[in-house]
């Protein structure tokens, strides 16, 4: 996946203020469901994800982190103990590396993404083609796994699934990881309750 | 597209294609962004006929539609997020409890004759035009169409900031390569006039064409067959290369064996293998011209010469001139600017110690004007006894800035007495950075 790598790196991913642990676990969960969605789509392995980091010459994703993805049981932020945590360093490696793969795979990502408007426009269950078929179901396999979304009733996977798709699509871009980084850090006063 | 505008910049995602265009005459103007102009094509081929509209505006309406665009894509992947948020984490008590519904994007409306854009579903976007309405008020966006506007508009914003940096630079190096273009050509065209009227072969057409023109007065600056910067295969290294034989004077550059320089490649296009076509393809502009090309960058290398005639038959193979020794004892490197020595350093292809010395004559009086963009040149006539026998500007600018120049008068003693033919011909090239070349045109 040689590529030549763009030089954006952490310094176009901006911090005014250190978010709070509240604030960063919702980081962690919003980053774990555009990387499940990128790794149904585009079959990613925990391999393509450490080459990413060393394209991008990132070395605050450690090297044992990453090790634990490789068993496939876990995203890289939960400790043997089952403690979660992501420092903001990580995060911001993390944007930066699934951002760089989602540019990597944009066309298939365009493609996914077309096919759903049309499937849309023609009122037809996107189930019926093969690239959004595999999606949903890669996507559904790794959640059980990840137990992300282990709340929800099976029935919103599916469009959660492909609203991710649709997000996937925005991160991909060259600026996508700015998008990411944003919409992360973003205030989230409308999650309180009304 | 609008008469007397050029393309400066283009953006070609599948489902539309944007044009940032400014005046012809002011691309040599810092000021090009006041000019500037876009038109935005939506020309999706899926999209039924009506939605393929244009908009056209100036700079402040881009920006204005730049930012709107950017700020609903942040909104909208914002409320996915949040939507995405309140499926996954599980309610701890009732006050952290998320809104299990779906937010809606506020709508990002800055003034009400604004665009804004309204979501229409998950996948379908409404773009209201406000001021920039033409035939129509509304366009409806497809995701992969808001999602492609969005990419070229916010290059083009950063293309616009960049502009007046990359102006400035362009035109810096432009004029750093006129002289030793000019140099080239000479140095080629004289030895070439000569062995042709020698020979008496019918080829003065061919001759014409390399000497230089009066500088137009419209395009300021730059001496017309100069190549584009990035095609520094046409700079002669002081032994001419060998590559130069019958009938190719100045191969174009992708035929040219030793390529020294290979055309710069955009940098922000990685290219993997599933790369995506055409997301945003820009076209730098091409010095001097920049008329209607429509490939990227490669196109600059067809392009180079787009005044030089590349026909001139039966070249002799040029010796390389010497420079390393000049006649009397200095022994400077060439094309060094400071005098140390009796004898003026000699720069490349100086044929006689004058124009060495009308070199540094004027390196030690030339102080461009702060308002001067442009470089002055002006050919000199020499006397036998080394005074200026007549001064001939070339071009408006180098007229009207005439008396700036610290030109000598003529009679007055200037250089040294010529030692054989009388009338040395000397062009003296004034550059607005405070460099000068000279060179000789005949003797």
């Amino acid at each position: 996946m040689r590529q030549t790598v763009k030089m954006s790196n952490q310094e176009d991913l901006p911090l005014s203020e250190v978010p709070d642990p509240q604030q960063l676990d919702r980081i962690k969960i919003q980053i774990d469901l555009v990387l499940l969605a990128l790794e149904a789509l585009a079959g990613i392995s925990s391999d393509s994800l450490l080459r990413a980091a060393r394209d991008l010459h990132l070395t605050s994703v450690g090297e044992d982190r990453l090790a634990m993805w490789r068993l496939r049981q876990s995203t890289p932020w939960r400790h043997a103990d089952g403690q979660k945590t992501l420092n903001l360093e990580e995060a911001r490696s993390l944007v930066l590396i699934i951002c760089h793969l989602a540019k990597y795979h944009q066309e298939l990502i365009r493609r996914a993404v077309s096919l759903l408007e049309q499937m849309t426009a023609q009122n037809q269950d996107v189930q019926q083609t093969a690239l959004l078929g595999d999606y949903l179901d890669t996507f559904a396999n790794i959640d059980q796994k990840r137990m992300l979304l282990e709340d929800s009733p099976p029935e919103e996977v599916e469009p959660l699934a492909l609203k991710l798709l649709v997000d996937l699509l925005f991160y991909s871009s060259a600026n996508g990881h700015q998008r990411l980084w944003q919409v992360l850090l973003a205030p989230s006063a409308s999650l309180d309750s009304e | 597209m609008l008469k007397s505008y050029s393309v400066i910049r283009r953006y070609t995602p599948p489902t539309c294609t944007l044009h940032l265009l400014t005046k012809r005459s002011w691309l040599r103007r810092k000021s090009v962004v006041d000019a500037l102009r876009f038109e935005l094509q939506f020309d999706d081929p899926r999209s039924p006929e009506a939605n393929q509209v244009m908009l056209q505006g100036d700079r402040a309406q881009l920006e204005l539609l730049s930012n709107v665009v950017k700020r609903y894509v942040q909104q909208f992947l914002q409320s996915s997020s949040l939507y995405h948020l309140s499926r996954a984490v599980t309610p701890v008590d009732s006050s952290t409890a998320l809104n299990r519904s779906v937010p809606a994007p506020e709508l990002s409306r800055f003034t009400t004759s604004d665009p804004y854009v309204q979501p229409q579903g998950l996948l379908s976007h409404q773009l209201f035009l406000g001021s920039l309405a033409a035939s129509k008020d509304a366009i409806e966006l497809s995701t992969l169409q808001l999602f492609d506007l969005a990419n070229a508009l916010e290059a083009s914003q950063i293309d616009i900031a960049a502009l007046p940096l990359e102006q400035a630079r362009t035109r810096r190096q432009t004029l750093a390569w006129a002289g030793g273009t000019v140099a080239l050509l000479l140095a080629v065209g004289i030895p070439v006039g000569i062995e042709l009227w020698q020979s008496d072969e019918p080829q003065d057409v061919a001759l014409q064409e390399i000497e230089t023109e009066p500088l137009p007065a419209d395009e300021p600056a730059v001496v017309p067959p100069v190549p584009p910067p990035p095609d520094s295969t046409l700079i002669p290294a002081p032994s001419l290369p060998p590559a130069l034989d019958n009938e190719r004077l100045l191969p174009p550059p992708p035929v040219q064996s030793p390529p020294s320089a290979s055309l710069p490649t955009p940098p922000s296009k990685p290219v993997p293998p599933a790369a995506p076509p055409k997301t945003a393809i820009t076209v730098k502009p091409n010095v001097p011209k920049s008329s209607s090309s429509p490939a990227p960058t490669t196109s600059a290398a067809p392009r180079a010469n787009p005044n030089v005639a590349p026909q001139l038959p039966n070249l002799p193979t040029l010796q390389p001139r010497p420079t390393q020794a000049p006649p009397t004892s200095a022994t400077k490197p060439p094309e060094d600017g400071a005098p140390t020595g009796d004898v003026a350093p000699k720069a490349l292809l100086d044929d006689i110690p004058q124009v060495a010395e009308v070199r540094q004559y004027f390196q030690q009086q030339w102080q461009p004007p702060e308002n001067l963009s442009q470089t002055l040149e002006y050919r000199l006539v020499l006397n036998r006894d080394g005074s200026i026998g007549r001064i001939i500007p070339l071009g408006k600018a180098s007229e009207v800035y005439l008396d700036r120049t610290g030109m000598p008068l003529m009679g007055e003693s200037f250089v040294s007495a010529l030692p054989e033919e009388a009338n040395a011909q000397v062009r003296v090239v004034l550059n607005p950075d405070g460099t000068v070349q000279t060179f000789l045109e005949s003797s």
